[in-house]
């Protein structure tokens, strides 16, 4: 159902397929020895989450697992949401990780997988969703064949618009065609209309552009052809045509502009959630919270959906591409035997159709896209559900916020600090800016040679 | 002869016997001290003088904060070279600490002086001065944010009223926002220095002045030839925790402008956390530490060295 692809999987394609010619792939050699789960016997396993109050999926998780496997009990441990990586940095150098543990972003998995030790190799899991056109694993491959994460999430960004904004403007809504140049026309339109429906001009935006440097970059990177093997090679122009937009949309006044948003730190849940923005795009997370929002009297009660990310207008394709990085799940090194078996099944269970299922009747997106997955998904009580939402949430290609690799962490904060900061709040121009970054990643000697 | 000779080296006993005595009593007061300075040194022993030592081979390897360090000899000093953020970061450190300080020294200097006077109230103006010092400061830097707002703001409010519609970009713009910041610093340290001046004025004995303002000291004289002199151990304290403490600041630019916009307000212990924790790399994050580290020694060095000159 879900077009599961991406780059990485079309670069490694040459290592996959020696490994499944080798046999019966990589499970062999990672895992030989893995042990045999015995159901019967009573096994305790830790599980580090975040948030618990409000983020109930550790919790789902958690229990339906049990449900299923009487006998194995997860315990959670709970972690600071803001400081996870950090945190979980210092337990994983003390050896103190919990048993399972989730990976936030791709960002941070590549030192924690190649260079902390800290990750047992989860190949052998990954080797049975070998050829499953419902879950996409691809993004844990490491250079050397190995996993040690599997997906429980996989997010996308899609856009979210406001019905109700577009019917009273009287403006054509998102069709699913889109390029960024048909959504900059549909803004300037509603800046023009919304006045007169009845919206106070001054404080009431077409859109809301969040403050992230991936708003911009994870677009960019995700939609220009060959832009992944330029990131490493440190040629970042993919970036330029994405600045240039979003600096003519903070000029005419389209969103709230990036210095604003950041020193009176606007949150974009209120920005939409409150009908001051009629587009949003925003990763699919963001609709459970919609949801619970809008039955807490937190939002707006509105009609509101998804639509797929408008494209590159510079290149041509047939399928939507968007970006995210799947939350993944990994299994603590320092374990064996009983309870490694235990961890694993329940890294399994997650990331597999029953874990997805469970996740998707708290309107939380999984990384398992059946059939039955989406039903259950889009038949939760307050969920949007008309047919170009449903298609925006299971037909793209996500291709990852960034590269994996050793340079990545480095890459990302230049990236961040010297290139979207600098750009955004205008202390640059985007020329300029681009090549102080390049420079700076130069200088710091993480590029490919 | 052997008489005399056992009789002065009996005399001659005694005062070893006292000096047994002393030593006995002198052990025990060293083992007391001991004892009474062991729960602080062990602490500082464990939780900074080993790191901090550890930090001396840190800063000469590549670690990632799992495994061990691997030394790497100079290769981060030369990357040092030509970092251009940590070159910013050093600047804006610099830029902060110079103009902090002295601000911060004239306004609590100024204000000790005035509320050392017979001025009515003077209790519940020391109070006021004190108050931003004991304030959370991720509470407060919230505050001045909303009122730094460009568009909103009350300050740029009744700035716009007085320059007729231009006013500063403080957070959004890369030459205001040092500025906000080393305001809202300002504010929060001038009554904390303040106290501490204000004790050391009250030291000063009245006669003092007395004398000089027979002789026809004028008010500024008496400043300068008394005032001042009689507070330089003071000064001289406040000058050294004002320099440390300005040259580590971090909460305020963490909170108020997270270094932006740009590196405009990144300093070096922004700096030094940011390449650590976002950057995975502890090894270059520790060079960059022995830097700040080395600039706070320096400064002191020469400030402790002027002011011995000064005294003798």
């Amino acid at each position: 159902m879900k077009k599961v692809s991406s780059l990485f999987k079309a670069a490694a394609f040459a290592g996959a397929a020696v490994m499944m010619l080798a046999g019966c792939g990589s499970s062999n050699n990672a895992g030989g020895k893995t042990e045999t789960l015995d159901e019967n016997a009573k096994t305790e396993i830790t599980f580090a989450g975040w948030s618990l109050d409000t983020t109930p999926e550790f919790k789902t998780l958690a229990d339906g697992f049990m449900k299923d496997h009487p006998n194995i009990t997860v315990n959670i441990k709970q972690y600071s949401a803001d400081d996870y990586d950090t945190q979980l940095t210092s337990d994983i150098s003390g050896k103190s990780q919990p048993d399972v543990f989730p990976i936030k972003n791709l960002q941070k998995y590549y030192a924690y997988a190649a260079e902390s030790g800290g990750l047992a190799d989860l190949s052998d899991i990954a080797s049975e969703y070998e050829g499953d056109k419902n879950i996409d694993v691809s993004q844990y491959k490491l250079e050397d064949g190995k996993y040690y994460a599997m997906p429980y999430r996989q997010d996308s960004w899609v856009l979210f618009y406001n019905k109700d904004m577009f019917e009273k403007a009287g403006v054509d809504a998102p069709d699913g065609t889109w390029t960024w140049d048909d959504y900059t026309k549909a803004a300037e339109e509603l800046k023009e209309k919304l006045p007169a429906a009845g919206y106070d001009a001054s404080s009431v935006y077409p859109m809301y552009q969040h403050g992230w440097q991936s708003v911009v970059q994870g677009f960019a990177l995700a939609q220009t052809d060959g832009a992944y093997d330029d990131y490493f090679k440190g040629d970042y122009s993919y970036l330029k045509p994405y600045y240039e937009r979003a600096l003519k949309w903070q000029k005419e006044g389209l969103t709230i502009d990036w210095n604003t948003v950041n020193s009176t730190k606007v949150q974009y849940q209120a920005q939409f959630g409150t009908q001051k923005a009629a587009m949003l795009p925003m990763g699919t997370w963001y609709a459970a919270t919609l949801v619970s929002q809008q039955k807490s009297g937190d939002a707006d009660t509105f009609n509101w959906g998804m639509a797929p990310i408008p494209q590159n207008p510079d290149e041509k394709t047939d399928e939507t591409v968007t970006f995210a990085d799947p939350t993944g799940l990994a299994v603590s090194s320092n374990i064996s035997g009983q309870k490694l078996a235990a961890a694993k099944e329940f890294v399994k269970w997650c990331s597999g159709e029953k874990g997805s299922e469970a996740l998707a009747k708290i309107a939380t997106t999984p990384a398992y896209f059946s059939d039955s997955v989406a039903d259950t998904y889009f038949g939760t009580d307050g969920m949007a559900n008309d047919d170009l939402s449903k298609k925006a949430w299971t037909e793209h290609k996500t291709n990852p916020e960034n590269p994996v690799g050793a340079g990545t962490n480095t890459i990302q904060d230049v990236l961040n600090t010297v290139v979207h900061s600098g750009i955004m709040s205008g202390t640059s121009s985007v020329d300029d800016a681009i090549a102080k970054g390049t420079q700076d990643i130069k200088d710091q000697g993480v590029l490919q040679q | 002869m052997t008489q005399a000779t056992s009789a002065a080296s009996s005399v001659r006993v005694a005062p070893p016997d006292h000096s047994k005595a002393n030593k006995a009593i002198g052990r025990r007061n060293l083992r007391n001290g001991l004892i009474f300075i062991a729960p602080n040194f062990i602490g500082f022993f464990v939780l900074i003088l080993i790191p901090v030592v550890q930090l001396f081979y840190i800063g000469f390897s590549k670690w990632s904060a799992f495994g061990d360090p691997k030394f790497n000899g100079l290769t981060n000093w030369v990357r040092l070279t030509h970092d251009s953020n940590f070159k910013a970061a050093f600047v804006n450190t610099i830029v902060y600490s110079v103009v902090h300080i002295s601000l911060t020294l004239a306004i609590a200097f100024a204000l000790a002086v005035l509320l050392n006077t017979k001025l009515k109230g003077r209790a519940f103006f020391r109070t006021v001065a004190f108050f931003p010092y004991i304030t959370s400061i991720v509470a407060a830097a919230q505050v001045w944010n909303m009122l730094f707002d460009v568009k909103s703001g009350v300050i740029n409010q009744i700035i716009k009223f007085f320059t007729g519609g231009w006013a500063p970009g403080w957070m959004g713009s890369t030459k205001w926002a040092m500025v906000a910041v080393i305001i809202v610093a300002t504010w929060r340290e001038v009554g904390y220095y303040m106290i501490l001046i204000l004790a050391g004025l009250q030291t000063i004995p009245g006669e003092l002045y007395e004398a000089a303002s027979i002789d026809g000291a004028n008010k500024w004289q008496q400043f300068w030839k008394i005032t001042v002199p009689c507070m330089r151990p003071t000064l001289f304290f406040v000058l050294v925790t004002l320099t440390i403490g300005s040259f580590k600041i971090l909460d305020l630019t963490l909170v108020m402008t997270n270094g932006g916009p740009g590196t405009s307000t990144l300093v070096l212990a922004q700096y030094i956390y940011m390449v650590a924790f976002n950057r995975q790399d502890f090894g270059y994050s520790g060079t960059v530490s022995l830097v700040l580290f080395a600039l706070c020694m320096v400064v002191t060095l020469v400030q402790f060295w002027y002011n011995n000159k000064k005294e003798k």
